[in-house]
């Protein structure tokens, strides 16, 4: 068994009663757990698996394969405040698909787990900006070594992993 | 109101057929047939349209006469088929019948040539749509609006249940996506039609699960707000002096409204 602070990424439906949950961990990256019976109406995950939640988990690893067993969940912060506005959440939505983009599975990025950190607590106190997303996007490619002078940030993703989010454009000119 | 082509009121039965195709045709309507025939002009005993293939898009903007009628026609049978015309691409079955119709010539502002219903002994309309028809449109509507916000649309399911016989409830279950979320959400109103043949929507509403739930509501409230109690008349022509006798919207696998209507 081990534990871990970790940042809820996405939610899957497996079974009728199961989840796969994707994980952006401090120790181990993104890493995807089963949540045994999180959709049955008593689980023991009731209320703690949502996105954004940061948690502490308790998991056990498998040794045949990338998807682990989720044993345990402390909700450490749930960002209320990140959930009261619809562009917030998009915001912390496209943050999480760009880490998602960027990470390989059970690869510990330690910056970018501070980085998506910072940007949910920011998104939990202030309201969502073209600055916060473009500030976001810049300390991304700076950290994993693609910034460039002549490009934004976002043609430096963009050139590197082939594609950006497809919504971002449309979340860009909600914001001011 | 009719929109007729020519600078000159019609003359004969002929005449009138053709100006009220060319008529139609100059707005983007493509008529089928025109049929006027007997009786002895102005008077004239079955004017017949059939708009079947049509097609209307939200962009047909119809006229209102600016000056008051200069001449009139009476019609004995006056019909207005389609079978179906297509609504922003969705198939609607159209038939209006009336007898002993009066229908005045009148121009609006820019001179062009207007027919428009003044009065009818007596008529029936009925006009039906697929559920799945307006499903595949409402579909399309909301993907359409969604997809300016950076939403996805996957999945659009509507719903009526009958209220009144002048009021039905509608729901519509949309599955949406937006970067790693995935919502459900459910719309519900209720829609009532008043004795203009106006629409009126109320009682909006959004449901669903979880924290996007919450957001798209937050998201929604305004546009809420805007549409609560505002009317949208159904028809694109006035009626008048002509009144509702009796109507009925029927809300199953189709959704049909049926009126009967004439002139007091």
């Amino acid at each position: 068994m081990e534990t871990t602070p970790a940042m809820l990424l996405r939610k899957t439906k497996l079974t009728e009663t199961s989840l796969i949950i994707t994980w952006f961990t401090a120790a181990h990256g993104k890493i995807k757990t089963v949540a045994k019976g999180a959709r049955a109406p008593k689980s023991r995950f009731a209320g703690s698996l949502d996105l954004f939640f940061d948690c502490e988990i308790d998991l056990v690893r498998s040794k045949k394969s990338e998807l682990h067993i989720l044993r345990e969940v402390v909700v450490k912060n749930a960002h209320v405040g990140l959930r009261s506005e619809f562009d917030r959440v998009a915001a912390a939505a496209y943050f999480v698909e760009l880490i998602e983009l960027v990470t390989e599975p059970d690869h510990p990025a330690p910056e970018l787990y501070d980085l998506l950190q910072r940007a949910f607590f920011h998104l939990s106190a202030n309201a969502a900006s073209k600055r916060a997303l473009l500030h976001f996007e810049f300390e991304l490619a700076r950290l994993l070594g693609i910034q460039h002078p002549s490009a934004t940030a976002a043609i430096a993703l963009g050139r590197t992993y082939h594609h950006l989010p497809a919504a971002r454009a449309g979340l860009l000119k909600r914001l001011l | 109101m009719l929109p007729l082509s020519g600078t000159d009121f019609p003359d004969s039965s002929p005449t009138l057929a053709a100006a009220l195709a060319r008529g139609l045709e100059n707005h983007g309507v493509t008529v089928r047939t025109v049929q006027a025939e007997g009786g002895a002009f102005p008077a004239i005993e079955t004017l017949r349209l059939d708009l079947t293939g049509a097609n209307i898009t939200r962009d047909l903007k119809l006229s209102h006469e600016s000056a008051p009628a200069s001449a009139e026609i009476r019609v004995a049978n006056l019909s207005l088929i389609a079978a179906p015309l297509l609504l922003e691409n969705t198939p609607v079955q159209f038939d209006l019948h009336a007898t002993h119709a009066t229908l005045a010539l009148s121009r609006n502002s820019d001179g062009q040539i207007l027919l428009t219903p003044t009065s009818v002994a007596d008529g029936t309309l009925t006009v039906a749509t697929a559920r799945i028809d307006l499903e595949r449109l409402a579909h399309s509507l909301i993907s359409e609006a969604a997809g300016k916000q950076g939403i996805q649309i996957k999945e659009t399911r509507l719903g009526f249940t009958q209220i009144t016989a002048r009021a039905v409830g509608f729901k519509a279950e949309i599955s949406a996506k937006m970067f790693v979320m995935s919502a459900k959400i459910a719309v519900t109103g209720k829609l009532e039609i008043d004795d203009k043949l106006e629409a009126r929507i109320s009682n909006l509403g959004c449901t669903g699960e979880g924290m996007i739930a919450s957001a798209a509501n937050a998201l929604l409230k305004p546009h809420f707000q805007r549409l609560e109690g505002r009317t949208f008349p159904l028809l694109a022509i006035r009626l008048g002096e002509i009144s509702l006798r009796d109507f009925a919207i029927i809300a199953g696998e189709t959704l049909q409204i049926r009126a009967h209507f004439g002139t007091a």
